[in-house]
């Protein structure tokens, strides 16, 4: 009887497996009709919708998610990094080919999972201090490299006869604090203007919000006769075009397409930004899902896009072509092409030495 | 710029002007939180009320396609959350804090909902058509060289807060109604016994105070800035409860610290364009009022000494 009881038992169990083994594999047929693998990726960000950092990274998942064979979910966490390891840990138990997460602030829980997780493939789309781990590949945008382009620009249009550009061969930046992160922005944008004979006037309101106060000192600089003005301090750069648009002078945007931003709801702001400057974080996210899906996932890979991979660089929508006139874009690309050959060296704060960089910073601020 | 031109720039009709222009929202929330300590009830959700209005003036204006209704909306929601920390510390029985408290929090996370909304970002509401309230130039005043300048061509608001701040100071120092409203705030018990209608003053003081916030969230949004831009008010309605913590309630001690503090912020707006740490420059506006602060008490004290 005893015997009987154990049998019983014993092939209960085994059917039991059985059949959670079957419903498990049901659960992971991830094939087409056609009998494609489909790959499963999940995108994990605190947010979306700031129409600016996180949008870029939105941009990158829906272009892989137009891929016949690529499925992306996106996981929007929230800013409260406490909840942060949950996710991650709920993410990888998921079952999903490859996680993207990452950036300067959420990078160390991706890092985390990455350890605990040596399986689970995990892209980390802008990494600010990279760690090696074989189950991820992280890039970076070249700041410095995007300061350059927009420095190159603002020198070329100061310089021009273009119809608001002045006499005076002056140019500005808003940043939006002064740390290195930042500084990285304007390295390149300072070496283009010394080696041009510019002088900048950089302001840091040491804020991303107050708006006025961007306003205040971008109207400042304007009166010491600063006619091209790039902004690079989020949510309070819409002071800079604010004053801009006020002055007649021309603006930069950054991030995203500025101009496209303003020009239904306000077409004044839009009217003075001539192009901004962006990193195609979707050039990142499109190279890891075509390694992905081409079975060669570079793990432990560490990579920094710049101009010659084209990871940085201005938009040229319609106003661009139509307002700035050929000369002055050609000069641009000639300058750009001379990056892309190696030979010139674009200086980067966060690499470079602190010493240089002051050098460079006080030389592009004396009056010329 | 050389330093010559830097130093001329400070003594130019422009600067004064742009003082004038940086003072207005400082002066609305210095009053926002003197009116409502006047009467002893205090009101710490300036900064909340400035920012709900500054939303509520774009979404408004861009509803009704009227800045003059954008302008009106922005002041019933100012003068509705006054009302409500009024309505929930005097009947309910919450202390005045907790509810200025709970409103500034909700108001930064608020505005976000409301923008994300209506928008789609959660940034800035750069994709609403919205309406600004016009600059006016007066009449006459304008050709007068040197005051002309600077007096003329701000924005409406502008000048509705220089009548607001004189109707204020009369009816603080000239009617009964203004010395009934001090006496509350010094002694509640006393003002009632000789007939004071303490509700009463205490409803005005906080509908003043949500009136001034709300003009000054408009200010921000409605000419000064023409879109709202995340937690834009950035600390000024804080400034108004030091300003006020500074002058107690000395009406015109009031004005000339917020005055200090903006003419600092004006320099500093130019200071900060040069080679110099901008953590440093940024605590000028700062170490003025505190100067000032200190310069009042020592003069203050001899004063009594002498007495």
């Amino acid at each position: 009887m005893k015997k009987m009881m154990k049998k019983t038992v014993t092939v209960l169990l085994a059917v039991m497996m059985l059949t959670i083994g079957v419903i498990g594999c049901g659960s992971d047929t991830d094939e087409s009709a056609e009998g494609e693998k489909i790959y499963k990726i999940a995108f994990v960000v605190p947010y979306i919708g700031d129409q600016s950092y996180w949008d870029l990274v939105d941009r990158g998942r829906q272009i892989v998610d137009a891929y016949d064979n690529v499925e992306t979910t996106l996981i929007e966490a929230g800013e409260d990094t406490s909840k942060w390891t949950s996710v991650m840990t709920d993410v990888c138990e998921s079952g999903y080919d490859l996680i993207v997460s990452g950036n300067d602030t959420y990078e160390y829980y991706l890092y985390e999972a990455a350890e605990n997780y040596p399986d689970q493939l995990f892209f980390n789309f802008e990494f600010g201090t990279a760690q090696e781990y074989d189950n991820v590949y992280a890039v970076k945008y070249n700041t410095a490299e995007l300061g350059y382009v927009a420095g190159l620009l603002s020198c070329a249009v100061t310089t021009s006869d273009m119809e608001k550009a002045n006499d005076d061969k002056v140019i500005g930046v808003i940043v939006g604090m002064e740390n290195d992160a930042m500084d990285d922005f304007i390295g390149g944008y300072c070496q283009v203007a010394n080696s041009m004979g510019v002088q900048v006037i950089i302001g840091y309101p040491e804020s991303w919000t107050d708006v006025a106060k961007a306003k205040e000192m971008t109207l400042n600089m304007i009166n010491s006769g600063a006619d091209v003005i790039w902004q690079v301090a989020g949510g309070a750069g819409n002071g800079v075009f604010e004053a801009c648009a006020e002055e007649n002078v021309y603006a930069l945007g950054v991030d995203q397409d500025q101009y496209e931003q303003f020009i239904e709801s306000k077409p004044e702001y839009a009217n003075v930004i001539l192009t901004s400057f962006v990193k195609n974080a979707q050039i990142g996210i499109q190279t890891a899902v075509d390694k992905l899906i081409a079975g060669e996932y570079p793990g432990g890979v560490i990579e920094n896009f710049g101009i010659a991979q084209d990871g940085v660089g201005l938009i040229e929508n319609d106003y661009y072509l139509e307002t700035v006139p050929e000369d002055v874009r050609n000069q641009v690309e000639e300058a750009l092409e001379e990056v892309k050959n190696g030979n010139v060296e674009v200086f980067s704060v966060l690499n470079g030495d602190s010493a240089e960089w002051q050098k460079i910073k006080s030389e592009a601020q004396e009056a010329k | 710029m050389s330093w010559a031109d830097f130093v001329n720039s400070f003594f130019s009709a422009n600067f004064l002007y742009v003082v004038i222009r940086v003072s207005v929202p400082l002066l609305l929330a210095s009053l926002s939180a003197y009116m409502a300590s006047l009467t002893g009830v205090g009101n710490i959700a300036v900064e909340g009320i400035m920012l709900m209005s500054c939303l509520m003036a774009v979404l408004g204006s861009y509803w009704t396609q009227s800045a003059a209704l954008g302008l009106l909306i922005a002041l019933a929601t100012g003068i509705g959350m006054a009302l409500m920390i009024y309505m929930f510390s005097m009947s309910l029985g919450a202390q005045p804090l907790l509810v200025g408290i709970a409103l500034n929090t909700f108001a930064s996370s608020f505005t976000v909902f409301l923008l994300y909304q209506f928008t789609n970002s959660k940034g800035s509401s750069g994709t609403l058509p919205s309406k600004v309230l016009p600059t006016v130039d007066i009449p006459l005043i304008k050709d007068i060289p040197f005051l002309g300048e600077i007096v003329s061509g701000h924005y409406l608001l502008t000048y509705v807060t220089v009548i607001l701040l004189i109707l204020f100071y009369i009816m603080l120092y000239k009617t009964p109604m203004g010395m009934q409203m001090k006496a509350c705030g010094l002694n509640e018990q006393a003002a009632r016994s000789v007939g004071i209608n303490v509700t009463k003053m205490k409803l005005l003081s906080m509908l003043f105070s949500g009136l001034t916030a709300a003009i000054g969230g408009a200010y921000m949004t409605m000419g000064y800035a023409s879109i709202f831009s995340k937690d834009m008010v950035a600390g000024r309605g804080w400034i108004g409860i030091a300003a006020q913590g500074i002058a107690g309630i000395n009406y015109v001690a009031l004005l000339v610290v917020t005055m200090i503090f903006s003419v600092f912020q004006a320099i500093t707006n130019v200071f900060l364009l040069y080679d110099l740490p901008s953590e440093l420059i940024n605590t000028i506006p700062y170490v003025g009022v505190l100067l000032g602060v200190i310069f009042y008490s020592v003069a203050a004290t001899k004063k009594h000494r002498q007495v």
